[in-house]
């Protein structure tokens, strides 16, 4: 039983570029980074160029680790400066392991893993038809905005996405997972139920004159009993379904030319809390919806686009250089420069963690002095856990704070450094329990980095076996101590622990780790939960917004409480970290509020369930930002930018009638914007 | 209990009481299949005692039944019967013979119906509709070997002799085999998925979906008294019948076959196919939608009506495989034979020509195939679906309906039939 100091067997220049997290999610962590009893999988890659153009040796190296013929000799010229690839278990390894790679490294600013499908999902190698598209779609006019979804249980036969004359307003749904017989072209895995597959099961699905939404998903292969996966659409409630509703559900005699591009992303990664990124699927679903978009429009014509993505994470850079918040940038940044193209916009929740305790920050006051953050590990907890420490950016590299782990047993760690190039793992029976190690992530972060990898502390079974044999970390208090060696009061260290929960609906496997200080007041005098942050205490509420809601073009939105004009407990805001090399933050928090409850007792608020005719109740902040997708929506439709300044405008404005207090510009942006209900009750609830 | 009850609180709690208890105890086994609680009895009750239980608020139909019930239930008290003893003591007088005595009542005739309890009749109903069916196992000779039910024509028989019954096929049934329902287990596993969302629904229908079907249909023990007493009749039909056919087919329940199903409500002490919950609640849409119709009141024919009684049931159905009790192929089979069993019923209350005889062969069911209710149904032609091939597992008897000989029409079911669509106009 011990603590380790280990050196990488990976190159150091190509260390750098690797997402920390692919180095536990391989290693220690693979038995839970792996699809369970699934022979075949396949390992998303996204990879982030330095430049926009491939080198070319890079590309010979690339094309030599996927082991594809089909990918051409030379380099393509790509619109943005990133691509995804799936390759198999063994082929990632290889190129991460395998020193002949370096080149290949050394001309990526990221390389991220997603969790894996199985290899079922994903096309073989090089597939490209040349399917044309139906393209563009018939009777677009000024009016026709497109609206894209990104989410889980995506309903696309509900009546509120349908015209007046019964077919659909759905134009294309691409199902992330699932079999790959009808990939979308261009993209690589899943498959695509384009708007004719959708109006001809719309129109034979039916008993009399009913139309039987069981049997379409069903068909579908989205909702089927007999295929592996979650089959969110055979709940009662879905999250996109409500979020979808929201964003762009219309009484089909009333609905305006908004069509809509759906994403269901795969529900493996919904549920995935064992570390692994969905950013690679993000960022697909993006491109995926931008491309359609630009089909449905036509040669030369361009189409306004508004983008719902309500998803969030809690550790992360937290300045706009998250892998998802880079790509999402980067593409709304081309698309929206290219001359004679309509706006395309992306809306993104602030997240729902306020009261989470998964926030830390500590100021040192003197050099030599110490702060310990206590990570609460919970029992049952079936996923992995982690931590990030993130350190002020440097302007030489030194080791200006080093940090030392306790396990609840009271085994110390030797001190990880900064700019450490060991890490340090801790062992028994020979088997790690815990990494931490300290990762520079280049530009455009230009920070540093402690992540500290923990193992679920429950295991039911291992693959393969009845009887869990997979190693299990201790419930209880880790003690994660810093050390200051140099760093100065003004230079904070900020420390997040990464999301392990289960979205709406799924079962829990994994339970929230969070800092676990005595100073920490959780309820005020009134017995209320407290809102407001005690100076004095290291864990914070401020800043623990999502973790992929601090980009630059993206627009978040926080939670509202329609009757109290306050934020809800949970939603979450800044402050935002400034960028390397920038006196400021480029955002404090959110755009702006909109509202996610009718009131505090009244939670949620109604929108569609996963069948037509029904209405459910859901809060969150997942459930203000598609009200101002909606509300975007219109923007556009109108020929207005339905830009971040739009929605300052917007919040500003409704901000002169309503009485105090305004939100911190930090936990509300520009303000307050109560838009009117999308369901709008008859009495009131 | 009920006599106590009166004494001391308002009659209509005490005679609710009185009434469930008839419910329970006092006849065979009305009222405790899947459905039954329902009408048990009587129909008077009725609908899973809808007011029911507390009586609380009464529920109106608590009333009408009331008045029977209080006075019958008087005399079971000891005050009661203490005072009725003195009170003819008060006022007897000298014993003198009747003034005028009434006629005898006509011997087996349909009107003498209206004079009985509901639980009477339902004892009489039950014996019409049992006394006609016969049950046998096809011999070793037969693979596979089909569990027959057969209905039964009796003719009156001559002088003092025993009458010489006619059998014709009802419906065959043959269970799938060992391959089929431990690939259906993967199913099983795959739909426990959605136990979070379907649990109140599930253990509200433990008992039960009558309360499902009068959120479709206005069912009320006041308004609708004979539609319920109907329906208790043919769930209790639905009953006898997948009961004896469990015995026959003798299929394991999932939680057999896998440590991991884990149901969440325990699992019934009787076999899995065909599904009791199944056969109930698509006999019982089916009987509801014919009954409905039959006094011809506009919309009631409309497709959209049996539409949504059979995805009520196909539901229900489902809803027990999400529990975990019941694999798919179950609802399949108890979904062929209670939309047989309900046609066959309307068929000899209406008094028809005939009705259709049906087979399921469970060993031609496709493995991995999931229960889809309209698979087996057309809902516009009112039919069940006859499959052909190696995986025909639903087919038809014969081309032919099975003929009811006109001298052989109940007079007791017609007289049900009768008063239970006159609730319909």
């Amino acid at each position: 039983m011990a603590w380790k100091r280990v050196q990488p067997k990976i190159d150091p220049n190509s260390q750098s570029v690797i997402d920390p997290y692919s180095h536990w999610a391989l290693g220690p962590g693979l038995q839970d980074f792996r699809l369970p009893s699934v022979e075949e999988q396949s390992v998303p890659v996204l990879l982030r160029r330095k430049t926009e153009a491939w080198d070319e040796k890079a590309w010979a190296l690339w094309r030599n680790a996927a082991e594809d013929p089909d990918m051409p000799e030379r380099p393509p010229r790509d619109a943005e400066p990133f691509d995804v690839r799936f390759l198999s278990l063994t082929k990632t390894r290889r190129l991460i392991e395998d020193r002949k790679f370096h080149r290949f490294f050394e001309t990526l600013e990221r390389f991220t893993l997603g969790p894996p499908l199985p290899s079922s999902s994903v096309v073989p190698h090089g597939y490209k038809t040349a399917r044309p598209l139906q393209s563009p779609s018939p009777g677009v006019t000024q009016d026709t905005v497109i609206i894209g979804i990104i989410d889980d249980g995506i309903p696309f036969a509900h009546e509120r996405f349908r015209k007046a004359d019964g077919t659909t307003r759905v134009e294309y749904v691409w199902v992330q997972h699932g079999t790959a017989d009808n990939v979308p072209v261009d993209f690589d895995n899943g498959f695509e139920i384009p708007k004719v597959d959708i109006d001809n099961l719309l129109a034979t699905c039916r008993q009399g004159d009913f139309i039987d939404e069981d049997e379409i998903y069903r068909r579908a292969g989205v909702a089927d009993f007999t295929l592996d996966g979650r089959r969110s659409l055979a709940w009662r409630a879905s999250h996109g379904a409500h979020v979808m509703d929201l964003a762009c559900g219309w009484d089909p005699a009333k609905a305006p030319d908004w069509r809509i591009i759906c994403v269901q992303l795969p529900t493996a990664i919904t549920a995935d809390s064992s570390g692994a990124s969905l950013a690679p699927y993000a960022v697909k679903a993006l491109e995926y919806i931008r491309d359609r978009a630009r089909a449905i429009a036509g040669p030369g014509q361009s189409l306004p686009v508004v983008v719902n993505f309500s998803y969030g994470l809690l550790a992360g850079p937290h300045d706009g250089t998250h892998a998802i918040e880079l790509d999402f940038d980067d593409i709304l940044r081309e698309h929206n420069a290219i001359p004679g193209n309509k706006p395309m916009r992306v809306v993104i929740p602030s997240g729902n963690s306020h009261l989470a305790r998964a926030h830390a920050t500590v100021q040192f006051q003197a050099a030599g002095s110490h702060a310990t953050l206590p990570l609460r590990m919970l029992p049952d907890d079936l996923t992995p856990s982690f931590v990030e420490i993130w350190l002020p950016p440097a302007a030489v590299a030194g080791n200006r704070v080093e940090l030392t782990i306790a396990t609840p047993q009271g085994d110390v760690s030797p001190p990880l450094e900064e700019n450490d190039s060991h890490f340090l793992r801790y062992e028994v029976g020979g088997k790690a329990l815990c990494e931490a190690r300290y990762h520079f992530f280049p530009a455009p972060t230009g920070r540093g980095m402690f992540l500290i990898s923990l193992q679920p502390t429950m295991r039911l079974e291992s693959e393969k076996s009845p009887v869990p044999n997979d190693p299990v970390a201790p419930a209880g208090l880790w003690n994660l101590t810093l050390k200051n060696l140099g760093l100065s009061s003004h230079e904070p260290i900020e420390a997040w622990v990464q999301r392990d929960d289960a979205p709406v609906g799924y079962p829990r496997r994994g339970r929230q780790a969070y800092f676990d200080v005595p100073s920490y007041e959780v309820y005020g005098h009134d017995g209320r939960p407290l809102e407001e942050d005690d100076p004095g205490c290291p864990v914070k509420r401020a800043g623990s917004i999502n973790a992929i809601a601090t980009g630059r073009d993206t627009i978040v939105i926080g939670g509202l409480m329609r009757k109290e004009l306050r934020p809800p407990a949970y939603s979450a805001g800044g402050p935002v970290t400034a960028p390397a090399g920038a006196t400021s933050p480029h955002r404090s928090g959110p755009d702006a509020l909109t509202v996610s409850d009718d009131s505090l007792v009244q939670s949620g608020v109604l929108a569609a369930g996963t069948r037509s005719g029904s209405v459910i109740a859901m809060n969150g902040t997942s459930v203000a930002a598609p009200l101002i997708t909606r509300w975007i929506a219109r923007e556009l439709a109108d020929g207005r930018p339905g830009n971040r300044e739009a929605v300052w405008k917007l919040a500003g404005g409704k901000e002169l009638n309503l009485p105090p207090s305004k939100p911190s510009p930090e936990r509300g942006g520009a303000g307050r914007a109560p838009l009117p209900p999308v369901r709008p009750g008859k009495i009131e609830r | 209990m009920g006599v106590r009850a009166a004494a001391g609180r308002s009659t209509g709690v005490g005679q609710l009481l009185i009434e469930r208890e008839w419910t329970n105890v006092s006849y065979l086994s009305a009222g405790i299949g899947p459905l039954g609680g329902v009408g048990g009895v009587g129909g008077v009750g009725g609908v899973g005692g809808v007011g029911g239980v507390g009586g609380v608020g009464g529920v109106g139909g608590v009333g009408g039944v009331g008045g029977v019930g209080g006075v019958g239930g008087g005399y079971d008290s000891p005050l009661m019967s203490d005072a009725l003893i003195r009170s003819r003591d008060g006022i007897v007088g000298q014993w003198r013979a009747p003034a005028a005595i009434p006629d005898q009542l006509d011997l087996e005739k349909s009107s003498n119906l209206d004079r009985w309890s509901p639980w009477v009749r339902a004892a009489i109903i039950d014996a019409e509709m049992v006394s006609r069916l016969g049950f046998t196992l096809e011999d070793a000779t037969m693979n596979p070997r089909h569990m027959a039910v057969w209905h039964l024509e009796v003719p009156a028989p001559a002088g003092g002799n025993a009458p010489q019954p006619t059998y014709k096929p009802l419906i065959l049934m043959a269970r799938p085999t060992e391959d089929i329902f431990e690939a259906q287990l993967t199913l099983v596993n795959n739909y426990a998925e959605l136990r979070p969302d379907r649990q109140t629904e599930i253990l509200a229908q433990i008992g039960g979906g009558m309360a499902f079907l009068s959120s479709i249909a206005q069912l009320h023990p006041d308004r609708t008294p004979h539609t319920l007493e109907l329906l208790a009749a043919v769930l209790r039909l639905a009953l006898f019948v997948h009961l004896r056919l469990k015995q026959g087919l003798a299929c394991r329940r999932p939680v057999e076959y896998s440590s991991q199903i884990q149901p969440m409500i325990v699992t019934p002490a009787h076999g899995a196919l065909p599904s009791g919950h199944a056969t109930e609640a698509f006999a019982a849409a089916l009987v509801l939608w014919n009954v409905m119709r039959a006094e011809t009141r506009p919309g009631y024919d409309s497709a959209d009506w049996r539409t949504q009684l059979l995805r009520l049931a196909a539901r229900i159905a489902i809803n027990r495989t999400v529990a975990g009790v019941h694999f798919p192929v179950d609802s399949a089979a108890g979904a062929v034979l209670g939309l047989t069993l309900g046609q066959y019923f309307v068929k000899r209350c209406s008094g028809a020509a005939g009705y259709r005889a049906w087979r399921f062969d469970g060993t031609k069911y496709p493995e991995d195939t999931d229960f889809i209710w309209h698979h087996l149904y057309d809902v516009t032609t009112e039919k069940l679906t006859s499959m052909s091939g190696t995986t025909g597992y639903s087919s038809e008897y014969a081309a032919n309906d099975q003929v009811i000989d006109p001298q052989h029409k109940s007079y007791v079911l017609a007289w049900l039939w009768d008063k239970a669509k006159a609730e319909w106009t």
